[in-house]
């Protein structure tokens, strides 16, 4: 051990410590030394070396740092792949260590579910690891127990009569070996998979058709006509990440003369998806049968009013007539593709299927595999309900899933579940279920464990530990193991004894390069051969309007007003509640955080009686909540929209009480959409915190747009906003090394993984709802959201909007102490030390981009979630401004390498954090004279232009305008003007340009 | 016609008894009770700053984009108060405006009071107060200085010019007074500490020869300050590019605007003093008169002012400028501020047309009072509403005050006002060698004209 180890008092100590002394004691009474200890004890495990295959159990040899291996350096960060796991589908990712302690998540390049990009989810979930409120030890009926001990008693049991077990959806071989090796022990048991962001539907619609549960692996990059049914594929589905670059593939438009795809998106609300929708049909959830069925009637040449009926009287069905009859012209005539989405019931997969059958886009524009998840092998919920209630369950194994929280109240699961004579239950932290239950075990984080698990194509991933388990832990699989019959589970091996079971030194380096890559090279499923297995009946009975009359087709909904839950886009199910990043995470469209509403229709909201901030009373189900309401532009009418994953009990300080439990609202026939009993206001109000309360540009041309038709007519329709202003100012000096960023507005979805990426790469604080509501957020990228046309018919503009580093750049001359200024490669610096506060800076910035440290975040931000900290940036004080970067650490980094090996950095070398997580690879970065970048091919294109260039700011950001494909059959939505003005303060005749 | 400067001739030991006595005569309860409740607001703003330092001013209201709300206000506020002073007491005395004699002063000193409040602003509302010192060109080892591009360090020079200026005129004023009250207190200690501070004047002709000189050197050197503090206060505002800041007129609107608020500061305080002292014979209503006159000019450049910026924010065919100027003022988030300016500062001067308004006591201090929240509407106006609506939509945020904010407002008129009455009761509010020139200089006057008594101005 080196000098500077033994330094460190607790490394002395014990030279062979399986945890650091000290992380088994409660965070919340950490005090200053403690922390000190702990982070020296971190500092001590980077000697230990995260070395892959010697981290979890290092009981063998302990290597001092001086025979460390030789790509360990102090300084020197790391990454490693392992792999996010979401209800069963893994994402290959890379995690960034920095001497062993995991910071940051980035995609696997190679992973085909992430091809380097990654959710808002695998973002966050580095902080999870750091939760301040993870379990640190196991329970036995609420007092401290050995967690040895109990999994010694586990694995002691034999025959355990009437065994249950509730677990996430799993797409694990290791996890689905060690369920067969349960159910050989254990000859009763059974497994109920459940989520309440289940699938099932779409593999009983595949059922319903093929005969078999399929999974349908979609090929947008080869698809020119997409219809979405209520299909999120961008953002809310499993495989969203990898769809969204292939999307993008179709979707951005590199010249005027080239082509580009069509999306057609009919949804009950706006989703990222539907906001790059050329056709967005607002419809009830519950409608979507019926379109799906008149879209099957128009791409077979049928009359589409047969299945239709009711809609085509009035003027709402004109508008759906027509967009069915444009979309079903598309699929035919293009190489088309129907998505339906997770939400809706198996009939609508069904009919998906027989379209896409029928356009002949099965094997081409999708193809099928079996599923990753084992989930439609198991019971579900219903089915555990079913035994509970009957007294069936002896024994219960709760891992991950949260019932009392999540369930429908209608399954009674939270009337019989204490009545079950043993309850064991395993999660990351305790919450409303581990409550109810007699033994609690500590879950270890995925980034502290071993496991595998399948990718959406069926492609096997490997999870491996970066870190010590910060608090006695067990994993799924090892708990699995127990209960099949092993005293001392261990993850590491039974990974080793499936993946690698050679010992050699040739085994050892192909394991060692298996889990370099993160994943085993050629495991995704042979695709199946789907065959349409369906009797005429069959076909008819779904090709009719169905006969039950709520929920039913459009028109029968009249009158009552339908509720449509929808997993947030930030918490998700709940699951993420004590994450403070997606807490504070601004969602897609009501730019809300810390908490949910009821979002509805302006209109639907006149007939209530409401506006934004009333609180309601929802009654449905069989429960009742209260809520606040929201107006979301776009929303259907007659239909109230509510997120999931709100409202907690036992979710810890950061996730309790915020929003509404909707929940309670569900029931297991309709989980999705359902018709509301009763909305009423209460009369009282909630001020919600919204970040971004004003969608409209204002005839400002801000974020600007144009048909395809139109820029092909006039390709510089951007010019005025990026042609200079004169000016009497000399000419700004500016190096030949210049950074810029590009930004293609096209492509944008909205999706927020930039914005959650930065947060994580530039250790951006966050500061609480009432911190929000005064405007205080800390966000260094925000994605601004422009609505254009109608409050019914909306057109959605994404601007991601983080600092422009402008050339000519406002904050600069008026800060008095020179603590902004610009470096001589074209950023705009902030040097924090020499900021007093004046906040001149930012009243003068245009962008609005600066964020100001009005109290010492930091200070309050919880000591174990420093731990995620970057190294390479400063972390902020009070008082101080702050802002985007250009992630100049990330650029300094690449400088020196490039020093020392002299040689200039290569094009491609700098990728800042929103360029490198962003799903459809909307954002290039890159110096401005390497001109073979797509940075500065996309900044010459056509439609290129700069956000208030009229300022004479002249930005280093650039944005591509939004460009529509629109249907001819459809007319054309855009305005004449993309700035169409509404404040009336301007006269029209004068060109935009003549501004100032 | 119009009202005398000086009512009656009072000899020279009945001037220096009355205006000297009010140091000395006991106050009654009413002091006692003023003094009280102005030390315990005086309580209440260091308790306030003490929590702003200590937990951040996110205990404030501002928030982005409204990055500077009431400090700000309550800064340009206090110190376009402190304008009248200088104003009275050298762009008059150089002027020789006679009239300037019995309030110049009681106006000095109500502008370094007004100045001092102003100065608490610019480094409390500093996220980091304590290097408030980096805005002055300090021989710093490091050799950092102040970015002069910024208005900033031009700002921080200024206020501290003009406030050192404005306390050595004022002194240097005070001089001939001191050493009288030196000559004349009634016991040794104050004798002791009134000597101490008349800094051994003794009357000799060669020493008023020397005064007189200085006087005037210092008046010359003030009333350039005048119009350089509160220009430079507007270059805050107007080198920026937000929508309803960036404009050339700030400078001189910002002046006459200073001078308008400061003459309402002024007659504010004035009517009250006299009616407590009694002084109804040397501060006339001629006095209060004039300042009205001045009130209804400056009104007036204020007026104009509003005007042109309406005019060039129409006129430069930009949408920002336009909405800022003719939809978010009169109709956006805190609307309230802009009726309230529009009213204060141009409908009630309209008022001083009236000679009987000018002239009636009571009309005067209530429309004095309207237009001092007249001005401070009038700088939340241009600050917090401009910062309220900037150029992109998306980050149109409103602003609503804390509690502190609030606190910290009614905090510096307290300390204010305990700053004023303390002077009121140590020092001698009217110039008394002042008053006796001029009282001389009536008299020899009145023996040339035969009209006795009723003729005026020097």
């Amino acid at each position: 051990m080196n000098r500077s180890d033994r330094s460190l008092p607790l490394a002395a100590v014990d030279p062979d410590p399986e945890f650091p002394p000290g992380v088994d004691q409660p965070p919340a009474e950490l005090d200053r030394r403690r922390m000190i200890q702990l982070l020296a004890a971190g500092a001590a495990l980077a000697g230990l070396g995260p070395i892959a295959g010697c981290m979890k159990k290092p009981s063998d040899r302990i290597m001092p740092r001086v025979d460390q291996r030789p790509e360990l350096t102090p300084g020197v960060a790391l990454d490693y792949a392992t792999a996010t796991v979401m209800d069963g589908y893994a994402t290959g990712v890379l995690v960034t260590t920095h001497e062993a302690r995991p910071t940051k998540v980035e995609g696997n390049p190679d992973h085909p579910a992430s091809l380097g990009a990654t959710s808002v989810f695998d973002q966050a979930s580095v902080l999870q690891l750091y939760d301040p409120d993870r379990a640190t030890g196991a329970l036995d009926r609420g007092t401290p127990a050995e967690l040895a001990t109990l999994v010694r008693q586990i694995a002691g049991r034999e025959r355990i009569e009437g065994l249950w077990f509730l677990l996430h959806p799993q797409s694990s071989p290791l996890i689905e070996d060690a369920i067969a090796r349960i159910r050989a022990r254990h000859p009763g048991a059974r497994f109920a998979f459940d989520t309440p962001v289940s699938r099932r539907a779409v593999f009983e619609g595949s059922r319903l058709v093929f005969g078999r549960p399929l999974e349908p692996q979609y090929r947008f990059d080869r698809t020119d006509a997409i219809v979405a049914l209520d299909a999120d594929f961008l953002a809310a589905m499993p495989n969203a990440v990898r769809w969204s670059r292939d999307f993008a593939a179709r979707r951005r438009i590199a010249a005027p003369q080239a082509d580009m795809s069509r999306l057609y998106v009919a949804e009950p609300h706006p989703t990222p998806t539907g906001s790059l929708a050329d056709h967005a049909l607002a419809v009830r959830g519950s409608e979507l049968r019926a379109i799906a069925a008149a879209l099957l009637a128009a791409v077979e040449g049928r009359a589409i009013e047969r299945a239709l009926p009711a809609a085509s009287a009035g003027a709402e069905g004109e508008g759906a007539r027509r967009w069915i009859a444009a979309a079903a012209r598309d699929l035919r005539t293009r190489r088309g593709l129907v998505v339906v989405g997770d939400r809706q019931p198996r009939e609508v997969h069904a009919l998906g299927h027989l379209i896409n059958q029928a356009i002949g886009a099965v094997g081409s524009t999708v193809v099928f595999t079996r599923p990753a998840v084992i989930e439609p092998l198991g019971d579900d919920l219903a089915a555990l309900a079913a035994a509970l209630a009957a007294g069936r369950v002896q024994t219960l194994v709760i891992a991950e899933a949260n019932p009392l929280y999540t369930a429908p109240p209608d399954l009674g699961v939270a009337v019989h579940l204490p009545r079950v004579p043993e309850r064991i239950y395993a999660d990351l932290a305790e919450n409303e279920t581990s409550r109810a239950c007699h033994w609690f075990l500590p879950l270890a984080h995925a980034m502290e464990s071993w496991g595998d698990a399948r990718g959406y194509d069926g492609t096997v991933t490997f999870i491996q530990p970066l870190i010590q388990p910060l608090h006695a832990g067990i994993t799924l699989l090892e708990l699995l193991s127990a209960f099949a019959g092993d005293p001392e589970p261990d993850g590491h091996r039974a990974v080793r004894a499936r993946y690698a079971p050679g010992t050699g030194d040739e085994a050892t380096a192909a394991w060692q390069a298996a889990l370099q890559r993160g994943l085993v090279t050629g495991s995704a499923f042979a695709l199946e051969v789907a065959a349409v297995r369906l009797g005429d009946a069959e076909r008819a009975t779904l090709a009719a309007p169905p006969g039950d009359p709520a929920p039913g087709p459009m028109g029968q909904m009249r009158g009552q007003i339908e509720l449509v839950f929808e997993p947030s886009p930030a918490v998700y199910d709940g699951r993420f509640s004590a994450i403070p990043w997606l807490q504070e995470l601004p969602k897609p469209f009501d730019k809300l955080t810390w908490g949910n509403a009821a979002r509805m229709s302006r209109a639907t909201a006149a007939q209530l009686g409401v506006g934004d901030h009333d609180v309601v009373r929802i009654v449905a189900g069989g429960g009742a909540v209260t809520v606040p309401v929201l107006i979301l532009p776009g929303h259907v009418d007659r239909c109230v929209s509510l997120e999931l994953g709100y409202g907690r009990w036992a979710a810890g300080p950061v996730g309790d009480g915020v929003g509404s439990n909707v929940y309670s609202l569900r029931t297991s026939d309709r989980p999705w959409f359902a018709p509301a009993a009763g909305i009423a206001a209460t009369g009282e109000r909630h001020r919600l915190a919204i970040t971004q309360e004003h969608q409209r540009q204002h005839g400002r041309q801000i974020a600007l747009e144009a048909t395809l038709d139109e820029y092909r007519r006039d390709p510089d329709f951007t010019r005025e906003r990026w042609q200079s202003e004169p000016t009497m100012l000399a000419p700004q000096f500016e190096s030949f090394f210049h950074w810029g960023m590009t930004i293609d507005t096209t492509i944008c979805s909205g999706c927020n993984a930039c914005v959650i990426a930065c947060q994580a790469e530039n250790n951006v604080p966050t500061v609480g709802a009432d911190q929000v509501r005064r405007n205080r957020e800390m966000h260094w990228l925000r994605i601004d959201l422009y609505r254009e046309g109608g409050d019914d018919d909306p057109r959605f503009i994404h601007q991601p909007m983080l600092c422009q580093h402008c050339a000519n750049a406002p904050c600069e001359y008026v800060c008095p102490t020179y603590a902004t200024q610009h470096s001589p490669d074209g950023l705009n610096e902030m040097i924090y030390n020499r900021c007093i506060g004046t906040r001149f800076c930012s009243n003068n910035c245009p962008y609005k981009v600066r964020r100001f440290n009005w109290f010492d975040f930091t200070e309050d931000t919880a000591r174990t979630r420093q731990l995620q900290y970057n190294p390479n940036v400063t972390v902020r004080s009070r008082g101080v401004m702050e802002k985007c970067t250009y992630c100049v650490q990330r650029i300094r980094a690449a400088d020196i390498a490039a020093r020392k090996q002299r040689r200039d950095i290569r094009p491609g070398e700098v990728v800042t954090a929103c360029q490198q997580v962003c799903p459809t690879g909307a954002i290039q970065f890159g110096r401005l004279d390497h001109d073979r970048t797509l940075n500065v091919q996309w900044r010459g294109e056509h439609r290129h232009y700069a956000v208030l260039n009229q300022l004479g700011t002249r930005p280093s950001t650039v944005y591509l305008a939004k460009i529509w494909n629109p249907s001819s059959d459809l007319p054309v939505r855009l305005d004449e003007d993309t700035g169409a003005t509404e404040g009336g303060a301007q006269d029209p005749a004068k060109p935009p340009g003549a501004e100032r | 016609m119009s009202e005398p400067l000086l009512i009656g001739r009072p000899s020279d030991a009945a001037l220096g008894d009355e205006l000297l006595g009010t140091t000395w005569r006991a106050g009654g309860a009413g002091w006692k009770i003023a003094f009280a409740i102005t030390g315990a607001l005086t309580a209440l703003l260091f308790a306030l700053i003490t929590y702003t330092v200590v937990k951040g001013i996110g205990v404030w209201g501002t928030n982005i984009p409204v990055g500077w709300a009431f400090a700000i206000i309550n800064f340009v506020w206090w110190i376009g108060i402190g304008h009248a002073g200088t104003f009275i007491s050298a762009i008059l005395y150089l002027f020789e405006q006679g009239w300037r004699t019995s309030i110049n002063r009681f106006s000095e000193a109500m502008t370094l009071c007004a100045v001092l409040q102003a100065a608490i602003f610019p480094v409390l509302h500093l996220g980091r107060p304590w290097f408030a010192y980096w805005l002055f060109p300090y021989p710093s080892v490091m050799e950092v200085w102040p970015q002069t591009k910024s208005a900033l360090p031009w700002d921080a020079a200024a206020v501290s010019t003009y406030f050192t200026v404005s306390l050595l005129f004022w002194y240097l004023g005070l001089l001939p007074d001191l050493a009288s009250l030196r000559d004349s207190a009634p016991t040794r200690r104050r004798r002791v500490i009134y000597g101490l501070l008349a800094l051994g004047w003794n009357g000799k002709a060669v020493t008023w020869r020397h005064y007189k000189a200085v006087y005037l050197v210092l008046a010359g050197l003030a009333a350039p300050l005048v119009l350089s503090v509160h220009s430079v206060v507007s270059s805050d505002f107007a080198i920026a590019l937000v929508p309803g800041w960036h404009s050339t007129i700030f400078p001189p609107y910002f002046v006459a605007g200073a001078i308008f608020s400061g003459f309402a500061m002024v007659i504010t305080l004035v009517i009250p003093v006299r009616r407590v002292f009694g002084l109804h014979h040397v501060i006339t209503r001629k006095h209060l008169e004039n300042c009205a006159k001045l009130i209804l000019v400056t009104g007036w450049i204020v007026a104009y002012g509003y005007m042109i910026e309406w005019f060039l924010d129409w006129y430069s065919g930009d949408r920002a400028e336009m909405y800022q100027a003719f939809v978010a003022r009169p109709f956006g988030p805190n609307k309230i501020v802009f009726y309230l300016s529009m009213i204060c500062n141009v409908g009630v001067p309209q008022i001083f047309w009236w000679t009987r308004a000018r002239t009636s006591v009571w009309v005067l201090w209530i429309a004095s009072l309207l237009i001092n929240v007249g001005m401070w509407s009038e700088r939340m106006m241009i600050i917090v509403q401009s910062l309220q609506r900037e150029y992109l939509p998306s980050q149109w945020g409103d602003y609503s005050p804390t509690w502190v904010d609030i606190g910290i407002l009614i905090g510096t008129i307290g300390f204010f006002a305990l700053l004023f009455l303390a002077f009121l009761r140590l020092l001698p509010f009217i110039s008394l060698s002042e008053m006796r020139e001029m009282a001389h200089e009536l008299v020899k006057h009145d023996r040339r004209t035969p009209a006795h008594g009723e003729r005026h101005d020097g």
